[in-house]
């Protein structure tokens, strides 16, 4: 699936092999150097160390040479050869001589003047090269003379002075030993004390390139300065390194030398065995990080894996990660993640699907009050157009979605309230609500009706979402209301000035009636007999009642058309106020009230004073046959919640299958010689009551009183 | 009669029935109110007797509201506009027990409001306690004229 990019588990390795390699190879090759300086100082001192021997070996050697050739040179025969500068004198015969030359016959012996030059042969060994002297001697003339090669062999002089055959006599003459260079035992004495590996040259230090390996001449060792340890190439191409030394007493020079190679040698070997070493723990190091980096990015692997099946959408995936204590802890907090993102995720869906079946619900719910709605819905656009109207449009107004659809709002409306229409749908552009704003409105068949309509714009969406209905018939019937009203407003003025005519013009013949009946009592009374005065007593007593009537009638007309003003009343008090009234009137009566205190009514105080004052006198009434009367007023409970105000008495009560008759004008329940009254009393209070939005009632039977309760609100 | 004078003991009574007139008279004779008795029969009438300038202040004046020509109300409101008659004791006499009247007449400073009983009794009884009280008890206002 990556093609392209190296796991971690391949690039893991790949990084540590990288590291380790650096990391080793540099190692190697810095203990590579360190070896090869330490060996370099090592071999350096060993060659010093070698030159040295071999320099002091030599020193030695060349001061044995010169002491033998002074006391050479100190034997008396020497000294008068010299002396005689050779003439007539044989070699045999200086005996000393001979016997010197005899133990030692590679050398041989020559005699020198005092400017130098050569003057004869002193001695011949019997082995001693053939090789010439030097024909004359540079100053000094003492010393150790500078190597010589001639036929392969190195050879050279120790000269010393020949002393006077006197001691006043100055020496007129040089001795010189000339032989080769070295015996076999000395080389062997010498190699064996610098080494096999190393090799040993004697040269001159003046650098005439005379080089000889004890004896045989050999290639020429560098010219260097002597004490330092220097690197050279030979002329087979080997690498060297030898160090110059000079030799005391004589002008030699000591090179002694040892191929680069042997003396660096454990250096190569080192790195040798060092390379497997190092590569092998390299790989070694690599398939360890293998192997463990294997068990470290195996639990990543499952980790992604899990992961992309997460991402795939698979929450039951979860990783059982080993037993390192990061990893397993990863691992925890991977399934614990997991599982809140589960959890999470599930959450959502619930909440999405909850949420889905809200709208869904909500859709439905609004698609069908849409579709039921019995007052015109819409939807319209800024356009002035139509989009969805719901059925209630063809029921009230014929029109379908189909008919409506893109049509204008105003081409339906009627020409006489198109101006007003379009002020309204300019508002409703400018963002404004409207409501209940009227116009008529052509239905299919072409009338016209009246529409009440209520708009709200949606200005993001352009669209005018309203709702309307048809208002033709509250239209029709406000206007009969209006009508009704206006004729009611003049039934009543006719009954206003009925009742005016009544009260003025009705009651006068009645008080002339009585009035003149009285004066005709009074004026002639002595003309008149019983029957006469009763006749007048009937006449007056019928005016009388006719005039009570009359005021009963105006009062009760008076109830009717009053205002009603609605305030606290205090029934309490107004019922003890009639009770005083009523007990002044007839002292003599005694009468037991029990009147409740603080009843308070909510109501039109003087109607209430008039239906408090009928209930009242009604009661002192009825009980004015009682030995003892009791009137109580106060609030009864009519049930678990209801209040109501009762007056009741122990008066002569009444039947309860006339009870409906108790509250109507006119309507007596007991004769009026028994009781007088008009029958328009309980009508009055019924109709306070009433105009209050109370009711009346009353509970009573025959001669065990009666009890009236009413209330004030409609209950 | 001295004009303006308040103890000519005058009633003016302001009534259109004659036989509310005869009852009246009869109720006032009854209660032995000997007082004389100018009785002035619509309200054009009375006002001219009680605006003439040389009338004489009666010390009681009852007056009807329902009468001819010049109601009752009207007589009243002309009355009180007259400095001359503005103080004039003035008690309606009347049938009627309408609110709007009882108001208006006090509205416009009538001094009191009968009515009339149907009963004659009460009606004498009426009568003999206005008399009492406004023809013995009361002090009428001093003419200021």
């Amino acid at each position: 699936m990556r093609s392209n990019d190296w796991s971690l588990r391949r690039r893991l390795p790949l990084l540590i092999f990288s590291l380790l390699a650096i990391l080793v190879v540099s190692f190697s090759w810095m203990a590579y150097f360190e070896v090869k300086r330490a060996l370099l100082t090592s071999g350096s001192d060993r060659i010093g160390a070698a030159g040295r021997q071999v320099v002091e070996l030599l020193g030695q050697s060349a001061q044995m040479r010169l002491s033998e050739a002074k006391r050479i040179a100190a034997a008396p025969e020497v000294r008068e050869a010299a002396a005689a500068r050779l003439q007539g004198i044989e070699p045999e015969l200086v005996e000393s001589v001979n016997a010197f030359v005899g133990r030692n016959p590679l050398i041989s012996i020559w005699l020198y003047d005092h400017n130098g030059q050569l003057m004869g042969q002193l001695a011949q060994g019997e082995q001693a090269p053939s090789v010439p002297p030097l024909q004359a001697l540079n100053q000094p003339f003492t010393g150790v003379s500078p190597l010589r090669v001639d036929s392969g062999r190195a050879f050279y002089q120790t000269t010393v002075p020949v002393p006077g055959v006197s001691k006043d006599v100055p020496p007129v003459a040089h001795l010189a030993i000339l032989r080769p260079l070295g015996s076999t035992q000395a080389v062997t004495l010498i190699e064996r004390l610098i080494g096999a590996d190393a090799m040993l040259k004697l040269g001159n230090a003046n650098g005439d390139n005379t080089w000889t390996a004890l004896g045989a001449p050999v290639e020429a060792a560098p010219n260097t300065q002597p004490g330092v340890p220097a690197t050279y190439k030979r002329a087979d191409g080997q690498s060297r390194v030898g160090m110059a030394t000079l030799v005391p007493n004589t002008p030699w020079v000591v090179w002694v030398e040892v191929s680069e190679a042997s003396m660096l040698g454990p250096a190569d070997t080192l790195l040798k065995r060092m390379l497997p070493i190092t590569i092998g723990l390299t790989l070694l190091g690599v398939l360890a990080v293998y192997v463990l980096g294997g068990r470290v990015t195996k639990p990543l692997e499952e980790l992604a894996t899990a992961a992309e099946a997460i991402a795939a959408g698979d929450f039951s995936r979860r990783v059982t990660l080993g037993r390192h204590q990061e990893v397993s802890r990863l691992g925890a907090a991977f399934n614990v993640m997991t599982e809140k993102l589960a959890d999470s995720r599930g959450q959502l869906e619930a909440r999405v699907e909850e949420r889905t079946k809200e709208l869904v619900i909500a859709r439905a719910e609004l698609d069908q009050f849409f579709l039921l709605s019995l007052e015109l819905l819409y939807i319209g656009g800024f356009d002035g157009r139509f989009r969805r109207v719901n059925p209630a449009w063809e029921r009230a107004l014929g029109w379908t979605q189909a008919d409506l659809a893109g049509v204008l709002y105003l081409d339906l409306v009627h020409p006489e309230d198109r101006e007003a229409t379009e002020l309204e749908l300019a508002k409703l552009s400018e963002g404004q609500t409207i409501m209940n704003f009227e116009n008529r409105y052509r239905t299919k068949d072409g009338q016209y009706r009246w529409v009440q309509w209520n708009a709200a714009p949606f200005a993001d969406l352009g669209l005018i979402y309203g709702t309307a209905h048809d208002v033709t018939e509250q239209k029709q019937t406000e206007a009969a209301l209006h009508q009704y009203g206006a004729e009611l407003s003049v039934a009543n003025r006719e009954l206003e000035s009925f009742s005016y005519s009544v009260s003025h013009d009705l009651r006068a013949p009645l008080r002339s009636i009585d009035g003149f009946a009285q004066a005709l009592t009074e004026d002639y009374e002595a003309r008149l007999d019983d029957t006469g005065r009763d006749y007048l007593g009937r006449i007056r007593r019928n005016a009388q009642r006719m005039g009570m009537l009359i005021d009963d009638l105006l009062s009760l007309s008076r109830v009717s058309r009053a205002e009603l003003t609605r305030t606290e009343v205090d029934l309490s008090a107004a019922v003890t106020d009639i009770a005083q009234r009523l007990q002044e009137m007839e002292p003599t009566r005694r009468v037991e009230w029990r009147i409740q205190n603080g009843v308070v009514a909510e109501g039109d105080a003087r109607l209430l004073q008039v239906a408090i004052d009928n209930l009242i006198s009604n009661a002192w009434k009825f009980t004015s046959k009682q030995p003892a009367s009791i009137i109580e007023f106060g609030v009864a409970a009519i049930d678990d919640s209801r209040r109501a105000f009762m007056v009741r008495d122990n008066g002569a009560g009444f039947d309860m299958a006339h009870a409906d008759k108790l509250f109507g004008a006119f309507q007596r329940l007991h004769g009026s010689t028994e009781f007088p009254g008009t029958g328009v009393g309980l009508a009055t209070v019924h109709r306070i009551v009433r105009r209050h939005g109370g009711r009346i009632w009353a509970e009573s039977a025959v001669g065990a009183g009666a009890t009236f309760y009413f209330t004030l609100e409609a209950q | 009669m001295i004009p303006g004078s308040a103890d000519s003991r005058l009633i003016v009574l302001v009534e259109d029935n004659p036989d509310d007139e005869a009852l009246t008279l009869r109720a006032l004779r009854k209660n032995n109110i000997a007082n004389q008795v100018i009785v002035l029969h619509d309200g054009a009438e009375a006002l001219e007797f009680l605006l003439a300038p040389d009338a004489p202040t009666p010390q009681l004046v009852l007056l009807d509201l329902k009468l001819p020509r010049i109601d009752g109300l009207e007589v009243l409101r002309r009355l009180r506009n007259e400095p001359r008659t503005a103080l004039l004791p003035i008690v309606v006499l009347t049938s009627s027990t309408e609110e709007r009247d009882m108001l208006e007449s006090y509205r416009r400073h009538a001094n009191s409001y009968i009515r009339k009983p149907v009963d004659f009794e009460q009606f004498i009884d009426a009568v003999r306690q206005l008399g009492l009280y406004w023809l013995v008890l009361n002090q009428i206002a001093p003419n200021d004229n």
